[in-house]
């Protein structure tokens, strides 16, 4: 997701003069194309994460286009005053993107993971909320940044995540909810790179003979509300997997839905517990500590599907 | 409409009546010594510094001015509606439900504020990333903006002073409104030691001083362009509640609406002075 979104962005920095691009002091060697382009227009902030949201949001206001980058907590958390005023507020177009999101930085521990980013980040008015599944959504998420009014935030993952749209043979699109995969058996709601996880999963419950559809949701914010109110209006059991905390996630909001529509739909809501790890672990690690990893997925499907079975607990 | 007081009468006269619109305001509201404390240097930027009037307020090229202590925001009020960015009228709405004027300037409502403040320490990077904007889009203006001392208790405020530095930013003024005192307590006493033109020169700016209550040394000091490609602070000695005697360096007035007899006596002592 990182070199997809340094070779956009290239792409676009060469062509619309409005771009610019700064770094919290991150990214080595990623941003040197960029520089040798016009090195005006890339500015290395130092670790400043306040005053770097600040001096993106002054350039936002005489009419430019910044991209502000470091790693998922410190270009989110760490300066939310200011994203939430300088950006959201003041409406200045400038893009965040946090690299890292949920628990790509595994070992680095609980510092570096980016787990509550989007649920503090939804409490702010007029951000648009960007979780790509793959490389390819990323590409896209940074055209769509051109035509901005507002702020956004577009949360990646390292650099590891495979090119799933590709292999799907189906064009996204992120402004809108994706059926990335049919099935008449309840449905999966997911957001960003996760989807992996949960693709995996469907393949392994499509050998015990369950078929639930698929969606992805990429613009997480908006929340596309009225796509989701159609989506479960039959009453179909519902399970949301994202790679995040519950709290102001996807499977809240998705949650919130269900019980307004009134329809009975059987929910479960897979999310990262809200507590720190005991001890080092990489991404994998995590995802199985937190009931995420593919196997995890499918066992709770399983049982969300098949309830009254003897290995069910829903 | 807009003018440049010429003749010391004129200047104590403008001085005098944006004082009168701000007692006028703070009869429900507090922050009225922080009012008093920056609106001569507000009132000198834009009658005898800023290049921007009411016609040009959207301009590309006009000169910026962000009020970073938001909570002086009476001081600005008065001034622009002086200068015609906004109407006179609006300044009796000022903090009531409904109105366009609140407490601290809200976001994209009137001409005249660039933006948002209120919580401190934004402002100073918001101006240096607007310098930075300008200078990589070839025009040719300035920014302005606003600071109080005890704002510069905020650690954003260095990160923005060193990003500034950085980009060599000679077309940002920034401005100390000095008086002193803080919301609780003397700034002496709350950051001990800690000396702002020290602070400013250590971080690579270029340090002048003014008189904050004296028109024509604020306009030359605020005025005059940057020589050394740095940006410049102007750090103005400043009195809170200045110009009601009874008001002057006393901390109460940072909290206290004026009102009953306060507001006539506040009145009085304006007409005598």
């Amino acid at each position: 997701m990182r070199d997809a979104f340094f070779s956009e962005l290239y792409d676009l920095f060469r062509h619309d003069r409005r771009v610019v691009f700064l770094t919290g002091d991150l990214g080595y060697k990623l941003f040197d194309q960029l520089k040798g382009h016009d090195p005006a227009r890339v500015i290395n902030c130092g670790i400043r994460e306040a005053g770097m949201i600040g001096y993106a949001a002054g350039l936002a206001k005489t009419g430019l286009l910044p991209f502000v980058y470091s790693i998922t907590p410190f270009v989110t958390l760490r300066c939310l005053e200011q994203i939430k005023i300088d950006l959201c507020y003041n409406r200045a177009n400038v893009v965040v993107v946090g690299v890292g999101g949920g628990f790509a930085y595994g070992p680095n521990g609980p510092t570096h993971h980016g787990i509550d980013d989007i649920g503090v980040l939804s409490c702010l008015p007029r951000l648009t909320v960007w979780t790509p599944s793959d490389p390819r959504e990323v590409r896209l998420c940074i055209r769509a940044a051109a035509s901005l009014d507002s702020p956004a935030y577009l949360r990646l993952g390292r650099n590891k995540e495979p090119d799933i749209f590709d292999s799907l043979k189906h064009t996204p699109d992120i402004s809108r909810p994706a059926l990335v995969r049919e099935g008449s058996d309840g449905v999966i709601v997911t957001s960003g790179f996760i989807l992996h996880e949960v693709l995996n999963a469907a393949d392994c419950l499509k050998q015990q003979g369950i078929h639930p559809a698929i969606v992805r949701i990429t613009t997480l914010r908006p929340f596309p509300e009225e796509f989701i109110r159609a989506a479960i209006a039959d009453g179909r059991p519902v399970m949301t997997v994202e790679e995040h905390v519950a709290t102001g996630g996807l499977g809240q909001e998705t949650a919130r839905i269900v019980a307004e529509t009134g329809k009975g739909n059987r929910f479960s809501m897979l999310a990262i517990p809200a507590e720190f790890p005991d001890a080092c672990y990489d991404r994998d690690a995590l995802l199985a500590r937190s009931g995420l990893d593919a196997a995890s997925i499918a066992a709770s499907y399983r049982r969300l599907w098949t309830p009254n079975t003897a290995t069910g607990g829903a | 409409m807009t003018m440049s007081p010429d003749d010391q009468q004129s200047i104590h006269q403008l001085q005098q009546d944006l004082r009168r619109d701000i007692i006028m305001m703070a009869a429900h509201s507090g922050h009225v010594g922080v009012a008093l404390s920056c609106v001569d240097i507000v009132a000198a930027l834009y009658a005898g510094v800023l290049n921007c009037t009411p016609a040009t307020a959207d301009h590309p090229e006009r000169d910026r001015f962000i009020l970073s202590k938001g909570h002086g925001c009476m001081a600005l009020y008065a001034v622009l509606a002086r200068m015609g960015f906004i109407d006179r009228q609006l300044l009796e709405t000022y903090g009531q439900n409904g109105s366009l004027l609140a407490e601290h300037p809200l976001a994209g409502k009137i001409s005249g504020v660039e933006c948002a403040s209120g919580s401190l320490g934004h402002g100073l990077a918001l101006a240096a990333g607007m310098a930075k904007g300008l200078k990589l889009q070839g025009l040719d203006a300035r920014v302005f903006v606003l600071l109080g001392d005890g704002e510069c208790n905020e650690g954003s405020v260095w990160e923005a002073a060193a990003l500034a530095r950085a980009g060599n930013l000679d077309n940002l003024v920034a401005i100390v409104d000095g008086n002193g005192l803080q919301a609780c307590g003397k700034y002496e006493d709350i950051s001990p030691g800690f000396k702002l033109a020290d602070c400013w020169k250590s971080f690579g700016w270029e340090v002048s001083e003014a008189d904050g209550h004296k028109y024509r040394e604020l306009v030359e000091a605020l005025g005059q362009a940057s020589d050394s490609g740095l940006p410049k602070v102007v750090l103005c000695r400043t009195i809170k509640g200045k110009g009601i005697d009874f008001m002057e360096e006393d901390l109460e007035w940072h909290y206290r609406p004026v009102n009953g007899d306060d507001r006539d006596r506040a009145f009085r002592r304006l007409s005598r002075a």
